[in-house]
């Protein structure tokens, strides 16, 4: 068996920074204590270290960002790595804090060897927004500590492995600290050292858990606990400044939208709603829906969505917390295409009524509906667009109706046909007899009509 | 292939001798007496058509439905109508055999909504044809709307008051229908101008 090990050794940092996009140092420390537990490149390259007193940080940076560690968000971001792995892996299992297994060996078929994969996963990760090393091992527990000294191997030759974790030291074997410093103590510096103690001694003085890590190590194929995916989807970002453009948010909802993307694939589903909360400074929330008429599980479709959404929006308060929450799953159909099934007309007709939707409001984008009725006014009609609805009816009418017929003078209009005499709606509350024309005035053609009691009206224009 | 070439085959360029050989990808009016004297001999694919007018009423979309419903009837995508002055009235436009299933209604409120909305249509794909009733429309606009055509190689007819003749504009067919059925093609690629065209246009159809 192959497994693959990814740490994340700044998850926790980068987790609680995941919406901010300036290029400042960040730190990241640990509440009630005074040290620096994670940093970025930024503060990295003014000389901050992990595990810096945070008053010696802040005299070496002249500004900087600050976040406290928060476990559940790091759980969270976990969460979402392992999402955006699964199509990765036949089997992946979360270890916490800051890692995921993947048991490669049985992908290897489908991604063609060792390599090919290795690739892909490293290409899927790069939008990820984490820092990652990986490595191959032979158990879970040789990939991890590998992973973690920053030894990224990519083999499956044991031998190659064994080699590589002969020059682990003792601190890199995460052990227990007290048992790490005893050793240390004892001058066993590296893993080989402690490999050729005997076993049994190691046991009598350590205890067995020592013991029985140490055998982990090298033969152990016990498969961990399994992550399944979530039936729902939500996904929080915390932002660290306070957005007070729409189009700000942008940056974060990608983050998001691109997990939700392998969400949905992984689960071969597609989604019709997005639901956006918003949280503000103030403590108040806007809630949005972002519908998607054919359902899309591509950022790409979403995002360009959620562009004109926020293009016409404006704050009511400066945001500091954006969830991004899917609905109303639907699996996945095969679109109808063309004769040369190139092209996909119903697809691009419905991501283009998403898109008027998104940016003029569904009462300003309709359909004609078509009832069989004498009375024009009610024959045509309007619907949401949405729906159908088909009937034919066709008639001699003009092509354009008035909203309300409008009374007028008939004295400039100059009768060129009719009447045709239009008599309906006895059986409801609108019952209607009228005598309509055809009428021309200035050279324009009209569609007239004498009421019973002698009154005219205009009610039609043939454009 | 020198530029000289290339800009015959895209119709930019023309001899005065050959300019009825140009291809221009275009469909019927559905006019007999209006297609010979289009290049391509019908209504231009994949650019903007600008038919100015005196007035309303006077035929302006009755010599566009013919088209229109052809169209309609060709595929599943929509036939975008941007800010008719009215209503349309379904059962007559049925009469002139046009899906009315396939037409979709927008409304915009401002120039920028509009030429959003046009723009974003004929990118998607979706659109098979986009008729639009403006008023000023400044030129970069206006220039963003005949490049989203001529990607998505559809017509788009853009009506406006005749008082915009003496405006410059980007559309690669300008029209003038007058109210007593006369139609003066006042640019039109490949050719030069056409006064005084006759047309026959029925207020419902004929058959």
């Amino acid at each position: 068996m192959l497994w693959l090990y990814l740490h994340f050794p700044r998850l926790a940092l980068e987790a609680g920074f995941l919406g901010d996009q300036r290029p400042l140092p960040q730190l990241l420390l640990q509440p009630g204590q005074h040290t620096v537990l994670q940093c970025n490149d930024y503060a990295r390259d003014a000389g901050v270290r992990e595990g810096m007193n945070k008053k010696t940080a802040f005299c070496l940076l002249a500004d900087c960002a600050l976040a406290e560690y928060d476990p559940h968000s790091e759980q969270q971001a976990l969460q979402q790595l392992a999402l955006q792995c699964y199509r990765h892996a036949a089997q992946i299992s979360l270890q916490p804090p800051s890692g995921l297994l993947l048991e490669a060996g049985s992908m290897l078929g489908v991604f063609g060897g060792l390599q090919p994969y290795w690739e892909s996963t490293r290409t899927h990760l790069q939008y990820s927004g984490f820092t990652w090393s990986m490595s191959c091992g032979a158990t879970p527990a040789m990939a991890r500590l590998l992973a973690q000294a920053g030894i990224e191997l990519c083999t499956q030759n044991r031998t190659i492995m064994l080699q590589a974790l002969d020059t682990l030291t003792v601190e890199q074997l995460d052990l227990d600290k007290t048992i790490q410093t005893k050793l240390m103590a004892m001058g066993i510096q590296t893993y080989p050292q402690l490999k050729a103690l005997p076993r049994q001694e190691l046991g009598f003085r350590f205890g067995a858990a020592l013991v029985t890590q140490l055998d982990r190590l090298e033969q152990d194929n016990q498969p961990p606990e399994q992550f399944v995916l979530p039936p729902r989807f939500q996904q929080t970002i915390h932002l660290n400044y306070e957005a007070e453009h729409a189009r700000g948010l942008l940056f974060p909802l990608k983050r998001m939208l691109l997990t939700l993307e392998s969400y949905l694939q992984s689960r071969q589903l597609l989604c019709e709603k997005l639901l956006i909360k918003l949280e503000h400074r103030d403590g108040r929330a806007s809630l949005m829906t972002v519908p998607s008429v054919q359902g899309s599980d591509r950022q790409s479709d979403w995002l360009a969505l959620l562009d004109t959404y926020l293009e016409q929006m404006t704050l009511i308060d400066p945001v500091t917390a954006v969830t991004l929450r899917a609905k109303d799953f639907r699996t996945r159909q095969h679109d109808s295409h063309d004769f040369l099934g190139d092209r996909f007309p119903q697809a691009d007709a419905n991501r283009m009524l998403s898109l008027l939707l998104a940016r003029l409001g569904e009462p300003n984008v309709r359909k004609l509906s078509v009832q069989h009725d004498p009375r024009p006014e009610v024959a045509t009609g309007l619907i949401d667009a949405q729906q159908s609805r088909h009937t034919l009816n066709p008639k001699h009418w003009p092509s354009m109706l008035w909203p309300q017929p409008k009374p007028i003078d008939i004295r400039p209009y100059r009768i060129l046909s009719g009447p045709e005499r239009i008599d309906g709606g006895w059986w409801d509350a609108a019952p209607t007899r009228r005598d309509y024309y055809v009428a021309e005035r200035a050279q324009a053609s009209f569609w007239v009509f004498r009421r019973d009691d002698g009154q005219w009206f205009l009610h039609g224009e043939f454009l | 292939m020198t530029m000289l070439d290339t800009l015959t085959e895209q119709g930019r360029l023309w001899s005065a001798r050959h300019w009825q050989e140009t291809r221009i990808p275009a469909i019927t009016t559905g006019l007999p007496e209006l297609d010979p004297h289009l290049p391509g001999h019908g209504w231009p694919l994949g650019a903007v058509t600008e038919i100015l007018i005196d007035q309303r009423a006077s035929g302006e979309l009755r010599l566009l439905l013919p088209a229109l419903a052809r169209l309609s009837t060709q595929d599943a995508r929509w036939q975008l109508w941007l800010n008719p002055p009215l209503h349309p009235c379904a059962p007559a436009l049925q009469q002139w055999q046009l899906d009315t299933e396939r037409v979709l209604l927008a409304r915009a409120k401002n120039a920028n909504d509009l030429c959003y909305s046009l723009e974003k249509s004929l990118n998607s794909g979706g659109c098979q044809a986009a008729l639009t009733w403006c008023e000023a429309l400044d030129k970069a606009l206006m220039r963003r709307i005949q490049l989203a055509a001529e990607r998505a190689r559809v017509p788009v007819f853009l009506l406006r008051p005749a008082r915009f003749v003496q405006q410059p504009s980007v559309a690669a067919l300008r029209v003038h229908l007058h109210a007593d059925s006369r139609l003066d093609v006042l640019k039109r690629r490949a050719g030069w101008p056409r006064p005084d065209i006759s047309l026959s246009l029925p207020l419902t159809p004929e058959h």
